[in-house]
C-alpha cells in the first residue's frame, strides 16, 4: 500500500528533536532623561507614573529632587543626570517616574520619555570605556542600540540606590 | 495632631501648632532664608521658643493656619532624608506631601534669623 504524506513525513522526521541554540540575553527597562538613553534590568522597576507633587527636602544632595506619595508611601526621587554629574533633569507635565527597587530600598528616578522593555543579547552588550567620568563605576555596559542607533547607558540601578542612600546620609 | 502650615518659596511646610508662640507680620523689604530656602514675598514670621528658653522667629512667606491632622496621615521620611534631623517626617495631604519639621531642631541645626 503507498504511504500517506502523513507517513512519509514522519518517516522523515528526525529522530530526536534539535534544541534551538539560545542566544543569552537580557531584558532591559529603556527610558530618555535628556539627551541620553539609559537602561535599567527589567527585575528592578516596579512600575511608571506619572510625576505627582514634588516636595523638596532642604539640606540633601541636588540629585534628590524631593519626595513624593505614591500608594500611602512617601518616596525620594532622584535625578540620574546630577547624579552622575551629566547635567540637571526638568521635570515638567510630561515627566514620567520609575519606582527603582533593590532589596527593600524604592526610590523614584525621573524620566523625559518612556522607550520601553528591550532585550539585548549579552554579546552586543560593550563594556564601559575605562578612563571615563566617575559616572562609570554606576554603569554596567553600553549597547548602540538606541533609537537612531544611539549609545544606550546601561545603570547598574543596585549600586546607585545604595549609593544614593549613603550619599543622603553622610552628608 | 496640630499642625501650623505655612509656606516658604512657593512650598508648604508644617510645624507642629504647640511649639509656634505666635505670627508676627515683618517689615516689608526684609529678606533672608534659614535652612528652607529663600523667601518671596517673607512678609510673616513664626515665632518660637528654641531649646534654651530664647526665642527665635523663621521668615515665611504665607501662614495657612492651623490643621487637625489625623496620625494615619503622617509618614516617616525614607530613611537616611533628613541628615539635618530637622525634617521630621511628612503629612500626606491627598497626594501632595507636607515637610513636617522642627523649628527649634532648625535652629540649632543650622541657624534662625
Amino acid at each position: 500500500m503507498d504511504s500517506t504524506p502523513l507517513q512519509r513525513a514522519i518517516q522523515s522526521a528526525p529522530d530526536r528533536g534539535v534544541v534551538a541554540k539560545t542566544i543569552p540575553e537580557h531584558e532591559y527597562f529603556c527610558f530618555r532623561l535628556g539627551d541620553l538613553q539609559f537602561g535599567v534590568p527589567s527585575e528592578h522597576v516596579l512600575e511608571v507614573l506619572r510625576a505627582g507633587p514634588l516636595t523638596p527636602l532642604p539640606k540633601t544632595p541636588s540629585f534628590i529632587l524631593g519626595v513624593c506619595a505614591h500608594r500611602g508611601d512617601v518616596l525620594p526621587v532622584l535625578d540620574v543626570l546630577r547624579f552622575l554629574g551629566k547635567g540637571e533633569a526638568r521635570v515638567g507635565a510630561r515627566t514620567r517616574l520609575f519606582l527603582g527597587i533593590t532589596g527593600s530600598y524604592v526610590a523614584g528616578m525621573v524620566t523625559d520619555a518612556v522607550i520601553g522593555l528591550r532585550r539585548f543579547p549579552l554579546a552586543q552588550i560593550l563594556p564601559v570605556p575605562l578612563g571615563g567620568s566617575n559616572a562609570s563605576e554606576y554603569l554596567s555596559g553600553v549597547v548602540n542600540a538606541g533609537t537612531r542607533g544611539e549609545a544606550i547607558l546601561l545603570l547598574n540601578l543596585s549600586k546607585m540606590l545604595h549609593a544614593t542612600r549613603r550619599r543622603a546620609v553622610n552628608r | 495632631m496640630e499642625i501650623l502650615l505655612f509656606e516658604v518659596g512657593g512650598s508648604r511646610y508644617g510645624a507642629d501648632a504647640a511649639q509656634v508662640l505666635r505670627v508676627d507680620q515683618l517689615p516689608s523689604g526684609i529678606r533672608s532664608s534659614a535652612g528652607l530656602g529663600p523667601t518671596r514675598a517673607g512678609d510673616r514670621a513664626l515665632v518660637f521658643q528654641t531649646s534654651n528658653g530664647a526665642t527665635n522667629e523663621l521668615q515665611v512667606d504665607l501662614v495657612h493656619g492651623v490643621r487637625t491632622i489625623p496620625v494615619a496621615q503622617l509618614r516617616q521620611l525614607p530613611p537616611g532624608l533628613s541628615p539635618q534631623g530637622f525634617a521630621i517626617g511628612v503629612w500626606l495631604d491627598g497626594n501632595a506631601p507636607v515637610l513636617l519639621v522642627d523649628l527649634p531642631q532648625m535652629v540649632k541645626q543650622i541657624g534662625g534669623q
